[in-house]
């Protein structure tokens, strides 16, 4: 067998090396979302990530592989830090634990470890533990999220430390605005189909109505003035340092913001009911930390650049339909791994330019 | 616009090479200075029986005849000294596969590399020439310049292009670097005749833009000819594999051939300028009897570059150019360090193809990890593949699979094993999958050929029945028709008697005798 060839001179990434780009490219962004929205989540991450480990040692020895090689890749680290940034802080820590291990062994393990997943180990976890926990996955340690943009602090909803401090509680829980947008999208749907004023929707404590313009501009105003905004750049900011190293291709991030973004404009300009402005809708959610880091996960996306863009586009649209039509909050995992479903069938499809030249000389 | 565009999204234009590695030259270990040496000839060289299409030749010498240098061992394979055929014995060739393929082995008599002409000089080089000379490609597959230059040749073809390719993309290659610092007017002057001998609109000469020693006197040595109007010079940015033929001839011409066709098919010609200057040789009398090797490595003791008679050892090759490298930790490849492979056995002659001989470190076997489809080889792959794809195949030998993606096109530059964050020997797991195509297309061909046999057989025997059943149907009308067949019988007796008597007609003998119609075919199929 022939080795392959090294040169000395020519710097050469490894698959280790490839990882810990990717892990040093979200500690900005996990800085950012210790330091603004949440600390906890570095408890989190550290427990989910020993947690991980641990499960992943133990399939490596059950499978008789190289546990040190196996743990040294970084590629369990990685998707266990993704699957942290997912889910909400204040999940109780035996679900997380949960979740690291589905993400270890259902996610990766039960395909044949590193390279062979289908799916993207993250994503699987993370469906896993919307569908058995909805209610702790769904319940975030919110700051400031009303509807109607009056004055948070005129809310029941507790801002900043020092109204921690004389609060009776210590937080309070509730949806995301994501979800929130969509209860209230729901009643005010309700109430214009019948265009009764009793019943329009009451929002903190108010019963005012509020047109479909008026809650698109005050989510979204929220929405940028929030910390998520904060993080979103983060993370853009990740994608780019990964882009200029080369160690993600642009075919894939490029292609779901514009399908998300060109979903959105359509239907806003359109009025297909009641979505987000396309500003709100690529800053909120995970929408661009997957776009940069978990779609492009190359394992279980397409192979060839046509490909991805395929690939891309498709999680776009998932994502937004998901969203905005189906009783999940936030549609980035599913999209994920329905796109990943559809890997096989465009990996087939794209042969690359040779493919190409060859499938054209059959024909003819 | 669109040029910049495509640069920016990293895909190729027309004039950039698609993938491919930019590599830093001037290496330690790369033998810069120009200088050939000419090396005496070892005391035993090997001759392989075998041609460019890697079929073996039965030879025409036997063992323990006296040779000249140029003599012909086998249909287009010449000696390349003086000296007696000692053995024809197998041996292992400049080839990755390790197979045994027969050598003519000569003692020589003469340690000088010949160096007179040993047929008249030419006004023009001809076809039978240039075939007689043995002018074999010298830039890396060795394919027969006789051929490739005969669609010249051929009136009614429409070839208008003469590409000469001095791009010499190995990082540690530098052999015909060498030849344009040392013989620039020589190679001026063969591209000239090559040019009146071709009749070609155009000539491109491409070349690296850092060779600038070699651009400088190649341009010196153009200047020199003021009608040379049809010669381009073409500086292109040194890229691997960026002299590989096919993704060179896109490059300059925008065409991309597939890979079961050869650029002469689509009126273009691609000489190594070695062999262009062995053509030229060839006009003036002198057969193609030796090629100049470089000798490079960070761990070549002496780097150069040497000529080297055709048949030489790689063992004589280093010992007699002071790189001995017996008892030391090193590694021999054959070829240059991203498309050579390394060789275990240093018997092996220097043939047409052997154009670098690189010695570097023995790395420790790095582990081979899973791929995790990172795209990096696709990105680099200069003829578009996607060896991710291909290597998947390969490992499942789905060879049908890898040809639809594209097996066959792929030219072992090597570049994905180097971009590889795995680690994984995708070069040669393409070339295990080619040899299990080959071996396959072989089968193919053999089961075809059973099938016509038998389908020949089938018919031979239904036409013999229908031969015997004519026969009877006559003999039985013959029987039905006659009211008397006592009579028949004594008159058909009659005329035979009569028949004997007169002298014998043969064609009449043969014409009674039934013969199958394609009777030429030999019985010894049926036993099959």
């Amino acid at each position: 067998m022939t080795q392959p060839i090294t040169l000395p001179s020519l710097k050469k990434r490894s698959v280790r090396s490839t990882m810990m780009h990717v892990m040093l490219a979200l500690v900005p962004g996990t800085i950012l979302y210790a330091v603004l929205i949440d600390a906890h989540i570095i408890i989190n991450l550290f427990i989910a990530s020993v947690i991980a480990m641990a499960c992943e040692a133990t399939c490596l020895a059950l499978r008789k592989r190289s546990v040190l090689r196996g743990l040294g890749d970084g590629s369990t680290l990685l998707a266990v830090w993704l699957l942290v940034l997912c889910i909400p802080p204040s999940l109780p820590t035996w679900q997380l634990g949960i979740g690291a291990i589905v993400l270890v062994t259902l996610g990766k393990h039960v395909f044949g470890g590193l390279g062979q997943n289908p799916f993207n180990p993250a994503m699987v976890a993370y469906a896993f533990l919307i569908i058995s926990f909805p209610v702790s996955m769904t319940a975030w340690n919110l700051t400031t999220l009303t509807l109607d943009g009056h004055n948070p602090s005129s809310s029941v909803h507790v801002t900043d430390a020092a109204d921690k401090a004389y609060a009776p509680w210590d937080g309070v829980s509730g949806a995301t605005v994501l979800d929130q947008f969509r209860q209230t999208k729901r009643v005010a749907i309700a109430a214009m189909s019948k265009d009764d004023t009793a019943r329009a929707p009451i929002i903190d404590g108010r019963s005012e109505r509020l047109s479909v313009s008026d809650i698109q501009n005050n989510v979204s105003r929220q929405i940028v003035h929030s910390p998520w905004s904060w993080l979103a750049l983060a993370w853009t900011l990740g994608g780019i340092y990964l882009l200029t190293l080369r160690i993600i291709s642009w075919h894939i991030p490029a292609s779901v913001l514009i399908s998300v973004s060109s979903a959105y404009f359509i239907a806003n300009a359109l009025s297909i009911g009641i979505v987000l402005p396309i500003g709100a809708a690529l800053l909120s959610g995970g929408i661009l930390l997957g776009a940069f880091f978990i779609a492009t996960d190359p394992i279980s996306s397409a192979v060839s650049r046509q490909g991805q863009l395929i690939y891309g586009c498709g999680i776009g649209l998932l994502t937004f339909i998901i969203r905005e039509y189906s009783v999940y909050p936030e549609g980035f995992a599913f999209a994920v791994l329905l796109m990943n479903m559809c890997v096989p069938l465009i990996d087939h499809a794209s042969t690359g330019k040779q493919g190409a030249v060859i499938k054209r000389a059959q024909k003819s | 616009m669109k040029a910049t565009l495509l640069k920016w999204f990293g895909q190729a234009t027309s004039n950039t090479l698609l993938g491919g590695i930019a590599l830093p030259r001037n290496k330690p270990g790369l033998p810069s200075d120009g200088i050939i040496r000419t090396l005496p000839i070892p005391n035993v060289v090997s001759i392989p029986l075998l041609n460019y299409q890697r079929e073996i030749l039965s030879p025409l010498v036997s063992v323990g005849q006296k040779i000249k240098a140029a003599d012909a061992l086998a249909p287009g394979i010449v000696a390349s000294c003086s000296g007696v055929v000692t053995a024809i014995a197998d041996q292992v060739v400049n080839h990755p596969s390790k197979h045994l393929v027969p050598c003519v082995v000569i003692t020589t008599d003469n340690a000088v590399l010949q160096n007179t002409a040993v047929y008249a000089e030419q006004a023009a080089a001809t076809f039978d020439r240039i075939s007689e000379c043995a002018v074999y490609g010298l830039g890396g597959a060795g394919f027969k310049t006789a051929d490739k230059l005969s669609d010249f040749l051929d009136p009614d073809s429409s070839i208008d292009t003469l590409v000469i390719n001095a791009v010499e993309c190995e990082p540690l290659i530098s052999c015909d670097e060498a030849l344009m610092l040392s013989q620039a007017d020589d190679i001026i002057n063969a591209v000239v005749s090559l040019i009146a001998l071709t009749g070609c609109n155009r000539c491109l000469f491409a070349i690296e833009n850092d060779k600038t020693n070699a651009i400088g006197l190649l341009q010196k040595a153009i200047e020199q000819h003021t009608t040379l109007t049809k010669l381009e010079l073409i500086l292109l940015p040194p890229v691997y594999p960026a002299g590989a033929e096919r993704p060179l001839v896109e490059r300059l011409t925008g065409l991309s051939i597939p890979a079961d066709s050869y650029p002469g098919e689509f009126g273009i010609v691609c000489l190594n300028v070695s062999t262009a200057l062995a053509v030229e040789q060839a006009r003036k009398g002198y057969p193609m009897l030796s090629r100049v090797v470089t000798i490079a490595g960070d761990l070549a003791p002496h780097p150069t570059n040497v000529r080297v008679a055709f048949g030489s050892s790689v063992a004589d090759v280093l010992r007699l150019s002071n790189n001995n490298v017996d008892g030391l930790n090193v590694t021999v490849r054959l070829g240059g360090p991203l498309s050579g492979f390394v060789i275990s056995d240093l018997s092996i002659p220097i043939t047409a193809t052997t154009n670098c001989i690189t010695l570097e470190q023995s790395n420790t076997a790095q582990t081979q990890q899973p791929c995790i489809k990172c795209s990096a080889c696709s990105d680099v792959c200069p003829v578009g593949l996607l060896p991710q794809q291909l290597h998947q195949f390969s490992c499942n030998e789905n060879t049908s699979k890898a040809i639809q993606f594209g097996l066959t096109t792929c030219i072992e530059c090597g570049c994905c094993d180097l971009v590889c964050p795995s680690n994984i020997a995708l070069t040669q797991s393409f070339r295990f999958s080619k040899g299990l195509y080959k071996d396959q297309l072989r089968e193919d061909e053999l089961a075809s050929l059973a099938e016509a046999r038998f389908e020949q057989r089938e018919q031979r025997q239904t036409q013999r029945d229908e031969i015997k059943r004519l026969k009877r149907e006559a003999a039985q009308s013959r029987l039905s028709t006659s009211s008397d067949p006592m009579a028949d019988a004594l008159a058909r007796a009659k005329s035979r008697r009569s028949q004997k008597r007169s002298p014998p007609n043969h064609s009449d003998e043969q014409g009674a005798t039934p013969t199958p119609s394609n009777g030429t075919t030999p019985p010894k199929d049926e036993l099959t």
